[in-house]
């Protein structure tokens, strides 16, 4: 994968993407959940494979999207912190799409993004991720 | 006897008749008495050629008599040693209480957004404790890291007309202490495991969390050093002619680069060590094509405009575009041209400087009462938008206090200020300083 996706929006051929955003340091990182199964990652630097699901991990991974309650969360604003970085994830499931953003990270913690992170780093270490195995 | 207004004046003058010397002893008290003899003698000795009567000398003006005033405060206490008058100089010494713990690393720090795209390595996932060697160096990084940025940058002055002159050094004292509740800033120092990414560190009411990095290892970036910087706006919506107000504000921006042009160099607006860049905008009503269209538009009307202005009718600007409506809304202030006058930095293929920041530093800017201004065009709902040229939100304070020149120099710019990407210490950045020796001492204060 080449270039910066949107923010807002998963890119096509994506069921989920997560973007981190800090604009003090003007470092992205993202990390794009493909219907393929592969998982990228952008460190701000260059784009590397993380690993690639099976078809059931993708199915599990999309359950896990839906179960997080990702769909219907709202945005977790800033108030009055200085040089918070944002965290948007969005997602192209169901024939939907949408987005949320966590404008205040790592001041203010968005509680469905933590759990959904760790379901898939389980789902990620299960399909042999590099950085599991350290 | 009516008591008739005393020429002190005349007193030091040589004109000290036995009759006088009573009524000023009544009247203005020993002390003044004693300074206007004094001051007599001083001037007896040297009688100007010519001048049958000495100037005039003014009276003695009151001065500090405290040896010190100290006062606490929500950010910072502040203790103010006076010397003089002038030259002799006085302190005023900022002192900052802090309070650390220290976070080590975890494994679920692993999963958070500004590692998550990181690949660990062996040696990486060995260090996620902090070491005593490691605290100490912490601690001391940050003390001597905020007192050597903040300290002596700009000296203060008094000149009252009505008092006698001072001077003031600033220094500035960070003071670790194991209460939390006594600290002005209560910092947790987060643990990073070596050469993964930074934490996102970060300052909110009284509580900041910082790197481990950040008194120690200074960031670089790069950025233009910018001799102008200004917005020229609102246009009329969805046009692009220069009413008599924008061209008022050209004329302005004009005067700001007329002193950078080139004699010689006619082919350049300025010549080729500078570069003028001009960037249109627009509000959002509109289709993004056409506002896009409309922001080039407003900016050639501006370019036209200078080069005319400054004799160099026909020649292009050396930057030119337009971002159109990008991050704006429907406010008329985007309606405008975003002008800046680049310095080029010898042998720099893109004109940039590298800048550095020591972070700690900046975040200390935050515990005494600054904000931001580097440009964070999309900040979330419930913040101010920073765009390139805007007032950071200490302006304000900054033009009261300090005066507008100094305030204009805070415009938000990814730049080398220390509140936006590089390590200055502008004279604006000591509002909340001068501030506290107003209160101090009951004076309004200068920046120098």
């Amino acid at each position: 994968m080449t270039g910066a996706p949107p923010v807002e929006q998963a890119p096509e051929g994506s069921y989920l993407a997560s973007h981190f955003h800090d604009p003090h340091r003007r470092r992205d990182v993202w990390r794009v959940y493909h219907e393929d199964g592969r998982v990228e990652a952008f460190d701000g630097e260059e784009w590397w494979t993380v690993c690639t699901f099976t078809p059931e991990q993708v199915a599990s991974a999309k359950e896990a999207v839906r179960r997080s309650g990702l769909l219907a969360a709202s945005d977790v604003y800033a108030d009055g912190a200085y040089d918070v970085a944002r965290v948007s994830y969005a997602w192209r499931l169901d024939s939907k799409t949408g987005s949320v953003t966590n404008w205040a990270y790592p001041a203010r913690k968005h509680p469905i993004f933590e759990a959904l992170d760790e379901r898939l780093d389980a789902l990620e270490a299960e399909a042999g991720a590099g950085w599991s195995r350290l | 006897m009516p008591w008739a207004p005393l020429d002190a004046a005349a007193a030091t003058r040589g004109v000290l008749t036995p009759s006088l010397l009573l009524e000023l002893q009544r009247h203005a008290g020993n002390q003044r008495l004693q300074r206007a003899l004094l001051q007599r003698q001083t001037d007896a000795g040297v009688p100007a050629a010519g001048v049958t009567e000495p100037p005039a000398t003014e009276p003695p003006k009151p001065t500090f008599t405290f040896v010190k005033q100290s006062q606490q405060g929500e950010r910072f206490d502040s203790e103010y040693v006076p010397a003089g008058p002038a030259p002799a100089v006085g302190e005023l010494n900022i002192n900052l209480w802090v309070h650390i713990a220290y976070s080590n690393f975890t494994r679920a720090m692993m999963r958070q957004p500004d590692f998550r795209g990181h690949r660990w390595t062996p040696e990486q996932l060995a260090d996620f404790q902090w070491t005593d060697a490691e605290r100490d160096a912490f601690e001391t990084g940050f003390m001597t890291s905020v007192q050597g940025v903040w300290s002596g940058k700009h000296q203060l002055h008094l000149n009252d007309p009505d008092f006698s002159e001072y001077r003031c050094g600033v220094n500035v004292n960070v003071v670790s202490i194991s209460e939390p509740g006594l600290a002005h800033m209560k910092i947790t120092a987060q643990k990073v495991p070596r050469g993964a990414p930074r934490f996102r560190s970060f300052v909110s009411g009284d509580t900041a969390t910082l790197d481990i990095r950040d008194p120690t290892e200074p960031e670089t970036h790069r950025v233009f050093d910018r001799a102008v910087v200004a917005q020229i706006g609102p246009f009329d919506r969805d046009r692009a002619e220069l009413t008599p107000p924008i061209l008022g504000q050209v004329k302005s921006v004009v005067d700001e680069m007329r002193p950078l042009q080139s004699p010689t160099e006619t082919d350049k607006i300025l010549g080729k060590d500078t570069s003028v860049a001009l960037r249109g905008r627009s509000s959002s009503p509109g289709s993004e094509a056409h506002n896009e269209q409309l922001g080039l538009n407003r900016a050639h009307a501006v370019e036209g405009e200078i080069a005319s202005e400054l004799g160099r009718s026909g020649v292009a600007a050396d930057v030119l575009d337009s971002v159109g409506e990008k991050n704006a809304g429907e406010d008329p202030s985007f309606q405008r041209v975003d002008v800046s006058v680049r310095r080029m930095a010898p042998g720099s293929p893109d004109g940039r400087v590298d800048v550095t920041q020591n972070v700690a530093a900046h975040e200390a800017g935050h515990m005494f009462g600054l904000g931001d201004e580097y440009v964070d065009e999309k900040p979330g709902p419930d913040v101010v938008p920073k765009f390139f040229g805007d007032k950071p939100e200490h302006y304000g304070d900054v033009e009261a206090l300090v005066g507008a020149d100094a305030a204009n120099e805070l415009a938000v710019q990814d730049g080398g200020s220390l509140m936006s990407s590089g390590g200055d210490v502008k004279r604006g950045h000591y509002v909340y300083f001068v501030q506290a020796l107003d209160q101090l001492t009951g004076k309004h204060w200068q920046v120098e």
